[in-house]
C-alpha cells in the first residue's frame, strides 16, 4: 500500500517539477483563462448587473476552456520523446499513473482558479463576503470532479489527431451536472443566503466519487503508447 | 397553428424520424448487397 | 423463411403503429385542463423510455467490448447509440411541441426538457467520437470508455436537471381509458426501437464483413471502401 502511495508521489512530483521548470502549460492556460473572463466582461459591459449575478457561470466557462487546454497539454507532455512508452513499460499499476496525472492536473487547475477567480470577481464586482468558505469549498469539489473526468478523457483521446477538439467535445456534456449543481449551490449561498448542502451538494460529491473510481478502474485500457 | 396542429405534428415527426430511419437502414443495406 | 419473418415483424409494427395513432385521436378522451396537446404524451413517454433502454444497451455493449474485446459488442454499441440519438431527437421535438402547445414557448430550461437535451448531447458526442477516429480498434476502445462514462453520468444529469427551476410543473391525471392508450402506445414504439437496433446492428455486421473481405489483412485502408459505421 505504501509503495503505491510512494509511486504516486514520485510521479506527481515529476510532473509538477517538469511543469515548474518549463512552465509551458501554465502560461498558456492562465492567459487563456484571463482572456475568456475579459471577453465575457467586455461582452457584458453594457449590463454589469447581469454579469455580477452570472459570475459563477462566467467563471465556469473560463475554468472549462482553460481546463481542457491544461489537460490536453499535460497529456501531450508524455507524448514527447516517447516518455509515455517508458512509463507504460515500468511495472506500475495503470491506476497509479492515473492518480499521479490527476493530482498534478488538480494542482495546476487550482493554481489557475486561484488566478482567474480573483480576476473575475474584480471585473464583475462579485461580493464574496456572504460565504467565502462555501465558495472555496464548492470550487474545490467541482474541480476534483472536473479533473477526474478530464484526466481520463485526455489520456483517452491523446493519441488521436484531433485531440484538442475531441477533448472538449467529450468533457463538456459529461460535466454539465457539475456546472448545474455548483451554480445552484453558489446561487443558494449568495442570492438566498443558504448554506451549501442538499441535492446540489450530493450531486457534486456523487460525481466525484463515481468518476474517480470509474476512471481509476478504466485507466488500464485507456493508454496507448 | 392550433393545438391540434402541434399534436399532429408531434406524431408525424415521430413517424418520420423512426420509420424514416428504418427505411434508410433498409436502403443502405440493399445498396450494400447489390454492389 | 427468415425474410418472411422480418417482413411480418415490420408489417405488424406498422399496423400496431397505425392502430395506436387511430386510438389516440379517435378513441381517447381529451384531458380536461390541457386539451388536445396532452395527447402528445402518449407517444412522447414510450419513446423516452426506449431512449433510456437504448442508452443502457450502449453501456452494456461498451462494457462487453472492454471486457471481451469481441468486435460484435462494438457494432452493437454503435447501433444502439445511433438509434438512441434518433429516439432522443424525437423526445426533444415532441417535448418542445408540448411546451409550445401547453405554455406558449418553444424552449424552457425546465427539468424534463433540459434532461432530454443533455442526454441528446451525451450521445451525439458518442457518435462524433466514433466518426473522429480512423483506426477501428482504437475507435472501439475510445467509444466504449466514453459509452461507459456517459451512461454513469445519466443519473447525475437527471438529478441536476431537477435542480433547475420548474416554472411549468405539470402533473397529468389519467383516466382508465387514457392509461390504456398509453400502454398501447408502448407496443409499436418498442417494436420499432428494437427492430431499428437489430437492423442497424445487422447492417454494421454486413459492412464489417465487406470491409474485412476487401482489406489487406492487418492494414487499415486509407479510404474505406465501405463506410465504417458513419453516415447512417
Amino acid at each position: 500500500m505504501s509503495s503505491t502511495l510512494r509511486q504516486i508521489v514520485t510521479l506527481t512530483a515529476k510532473d509538477l517539477r517538469i511543469e515548474g521548470r518549463t512552465r509551458q502549460t501554465m502560461g498558456l492556460v492562465l492567459v487563456l483563462g484571463v482572456l475568456i473572463v475579459s471577453v465575457l466582461g467586455l461582452g457584458f459591459g453594457q449590463s454589469p448587473e447581469l454579469a455580477r449575478m452570472g459570475t459563477p457561470a462566467i467563471l465556469w466557462v473560463a475554468y472549462l476552456f482553460s481546463g481542457v487546454l491544461c489537460f490536453e497539454k499535460t497529456m501531450a507532455v508524455e507524448r514527447q520523446d516517447g516518455a509515455l512508452a517508458g512509463l507504460l513499460l515500468a511495472p506500475i499499476d495503470r491506476g497509479v499513473i492515473y492518480a499521479s496525472k490527476l493530482i498534478s492536473n488538480l494542482v495546476l487547475m487550482l493554481a489557475v482558479a486561484a488566478v482567474i477567480t480573483p480576476v473575475g470577481i474584480l471585473f464583475f464586482g462579485f461580493d464574496l463576503s456572504p460565504a467565502p468558505g462555501g465558495f472555496v469549498l464548492i470550487i474545490l469539489i467541482s474541480m476534483a470532479g472536473f479533473a477526474a473526468v478530464g484526466t481520463l478523457f485526455a489520456a483517452l483521446v491523446s493519441s488521436s489527431r484531433l485531440a484538442g477538439g475531441l477533448l472538449a467535445l467529450v468533457i463538456f456534456p459529461v460535466i454539465l451536472p457539475l456546472v448545474i449543481a455548483s451554480t445552484q449551490q453558489m446561487t443558494a449561498m449568495f442570492r438566498d443566503g443558504a448554506s451549501p448542502g442538499g441535492t446540489g451538494m450530493t450531486i457534486l460529491l456523487a460525481f466525484d466519487a463515481i468518476f474517480l473510481v470509474t476512471s481509476w478502474l478504466v485507466f488500464e485500457v485507456v493508454l496507448e503508447p | 397553428m392550433t393545438l391540434e396542429h402541434y399534436t399532429i405534428a408531434g406524431y408525424v415527426l415521430v413517424a418520420l424520424l423512426l420509420w424514416g430511419y428504418a427505411i434508410r437502414i433498409w436502403l443502405v443495406g440493399r445498396n450494400l448487397r447489390n454492389k | 423463411m427468415k425474410k418472411a419473418a422480418v417482413l411480418m415483424y415490420w408489417l405488424i409494427t406498422a399496423a400496431a403503429f397505425a392502430a395506436v395513432v387511430a386510438r389516440v385521436f379517435w378513441d381517447t378522451p381529451e384531458e380536461a385542463t390541457m386539451g388536445i396537446i396532452q395527447k402528445i404524451f402518449y407517444i412522447h413517454l414510450p419513446v423516452a423510455i426506449n431512449t433510456f433502454v437504448a442508452c443502457l444497451l450502449v453501456f452494456v455493449a461498451s462494457v462487453g467490448y472492454l471486457t471481451t474485446r469481441r468486435v460484435w459488442w462494438d457494432d452493437l454499441a454503435m447501433a444502439a447509440a445511433k438509434v438512441s440519438v434518433v429516439l432522443c431527437s424525437a423526445v426533444l421535438l415532441t417535448g418542445m411541441l408540448w411546451a409550445r402547445g401547453a405554455w406558449g414557448v418553444w424552449w424552457t430550461w425546465s427539468p424534463r426538457l433540459t434532461f432530454s437535451f443533455m442526454l441528446w448531447l451525451l450521445y451525439i458526442v458518442y457518435l462524433l467520437v466514433r466518426a473522429s477516429i480512423e483506426s477501428s480498434q482504437r475507435r472501439a476502445v475510445v467509444a466504449a470508455v466514453y459509452g461507459v462514462v456517459a451512461f454513469l453520468d445519466v443519473p447525475l444529469v437527471w438529478l441536476s436537471a431537477r435542480l433547475l427551476p420548474d416554472i411549468h410543473p405539470s402533473s397529468i391525471g389519467l383516466t382508465y381509458a387514457m392509461k390504456l392508450t398509453l400502454w398501447a402506445c408502448f407496443v409499436p414504439v418498442t417494436l420499432l426501437a428494437a427492430g431499428l437496433i437489430v437492423a442497424r446492428y445487422q447492417l454494421a455486421r454486413q459492412q464489417r464483413a465487406r470491409r474485412d473481405a476487401t482489406s489487406i489483412h492487418g492494414f487499415e485502408p486509407v479510404m474505406p471502401i465501405v463506410p465504417d459505421g458513419g453516415g447512417v
